[in-house]
């Protein structure tokens, strides 16, 4: 709601790009999410260690399944196929009209 | 919003908030000493501008304060998302038994158009439009001052204990009006250490001023109004206070309400009365003028910059008031106002008499 104010007024910026101060509010949005998933996660694995459910050691010494390992790795390639620079659908070369006309 | 996601959300906003108060406020004020080193003379504020602006660690430490605000109120664990899905079961707190009997609210109010103008401290839609936005601002002044931490109420109980201390003998039955008393953190010590005091509370939001009179209704004080007036035009008779006070009031109105609030509690008080009021004003050097400023465009506080601008001494004298004082304030025993290491406000004392 308040992300443009009421009136639609930009936000005030502090870098000479303002792209850097669109990228910080990212950064700082997401560094937000993990405090509130790590303080989850540290909740829930102080209650299972509390009910004996699991012990310290198995959450210390525990690792991904074969197939958790596969969706870790999709993850990681989905972020750098993010990076790669490529059209993920065929778009228009630039002597289409000319091609075309 | 789960409860435990909106704690761990805010606690997240308060940690950088204290690295920020600390760690980068440090760095900016240790690189300009350093700079005025090297000049071999205190730099002035436009050196400051011209020093600061480009530099990366400032542009981050500009840009901290006004995200980290943001993001408190508006982000995704923010107070006011939080409040608002909450408005039902948390209006309950806005009523108590005997509260109605506290709290005189106007039919058909009409804001001020300066109030109305901005988001103050960057709560949407300000402390004053809709119904929980008396809880919104008060879950957010409970960090205003990060490095006082739940001792934050304690600033409010020294202020009222040197105005109690340092005003004179008092009328057991003594008129306190506390101008912009907002949801009556600021009022609340003064009902406490003057407890046959007859006191009333004035400011222009009402959803604060419900909050304000539920608390003093469950408290059990009686003796207590509060009034949703604006503090230019109070509504109290002339000649009927004994002590006219503020709280972090003067640097949210324009230089003409101040003039207009400093003439219509000269004529409300009692001769020989006092006015004591606690802002922002004093400022060490430059680099404090430079980061209060900064503050003023960043938190949404413009009237705090125009503040700086004005001689409060002589326009308190020109409506009348004498032995007009302005004196640095330590909101905790543990701070020397005229030397610290961290970000704080410059927290000033105004305190002015009517001729008996």
């Amino acid at each position: 709601m308040a992300q443009t104010g009421q009136d639609g007024q930009t936000e005030q910026h502090f870098f000479k790009d303002p792209v850097q101060d669109r990228l910080m509010a990212v950064c700082m949005t997401l560094a937000n999410e993990l405090w509130v998933t790590r303080s989850r996660l540290m909740t829930l694995e102080t209650l299972l260690a509390e009910k004996q459910l699991v012990s310290p050691d198995e959450l210390a010494t525990a690792g991904p399944s074969t197939d958790q390992q596969a969706a870790l790795d999709n993850f990681a390639d989905a972020l750098i196929a993010a990076l790669n620079d490529r059209q993920a659908s065929r778009g228009a070369e630039a002597d289409i009209l000319k091609k075309f006309s | 919003m789960q409860e435990q996601d909106f704690l761990a959300g805010q606690a997240f906003l308060l940690a950088m908030k204290k690295r920020w108060t600390t760690g980068l406020y440090s760095q900016l004020q240790e690189k300009c000493h350093l700079q005025a080193a090297h000049n071999g003379q205190p730099l002035q504020l436009a050196d400051i501008r011209t020093f600061l602006e480009p530099d990366p660690d400032y542009q981050i430490f500009a840009w901290l304060e006004r995200h980290l605000q943001k993001m408190k109120y508006s982000g995704p664990y923010g107070l006011a998302p939080y409040h608002r899905e909450r408005t039902e079961q948390l209006s309950a707190q806005l009523t108590a038994e005997g509260a109605a009997e506290r709290l005189e609210l106007a039919d058909d109010f009409e804001q001020p158009a300066y109030y109305q103008a901005v988001d103050i401290h960057q709560q949407p839609g300000g402390v004053w439009s809709e119904a929980v936005s008396g809880l919104i601002y008060e879950r957010g002044a409970r960090t205003t001052t990060p490095m006082l931490g739940q001792e934050h109420r304690d600033l409010h109980d020294r202020f009222a204990e040197l105005v109690l201390e340092n005003v004179g003998q008092l009328p057991q039955r003594a008129a306190i009006l506390d101008l912009g008393c907002g949801f009556g953190k600021s009022t609340r010590p003064f009902w406490e250490l003057a407890p046959e005091a007859i006191i009333t509370g004035v400011d222009l939001a009402a959803p604060c001023l419900q909050l304000a009179a539920a608390e003093a209704a469950r408290a059990g004080r009686q003796n207590i109004l509060f009034r949703q007036a604006d503090a230019r035009d109070t509504g109290c008779a002339p000649e009927s206070q004994d002590l006219v006070t503020s709280t972090m009031l003067l640097h949210e109105m324009p230089g003409t309400g101040l003039r207009a609030m400093l003439a219509e509690s000269f004529q409300l008080l009692k001769p020989g009365g006092w006015a004591v009021h606690l802002d922002f004003w004093l400022l060490r050097d430059a680099f404090d003028r430079f980061i209060f400023e900064g503050h003023s465009q960043r938190n949404n506080e413009p009237f705090m910059r125009a503040l700086f601008d004005m001689d409060v001494k002589a326009e308190a004298e020109a409506v009348g008031f004498e032995a007009v004082e302005l004196t640095a304030f330590a909101e905790d025993s543990n701070i020397d106002p005229e030397s610290w290491p961290f970000w704080r406000f410059p927290w000033t004392v105004f305190a002015m008499q009517k001729p008996a």
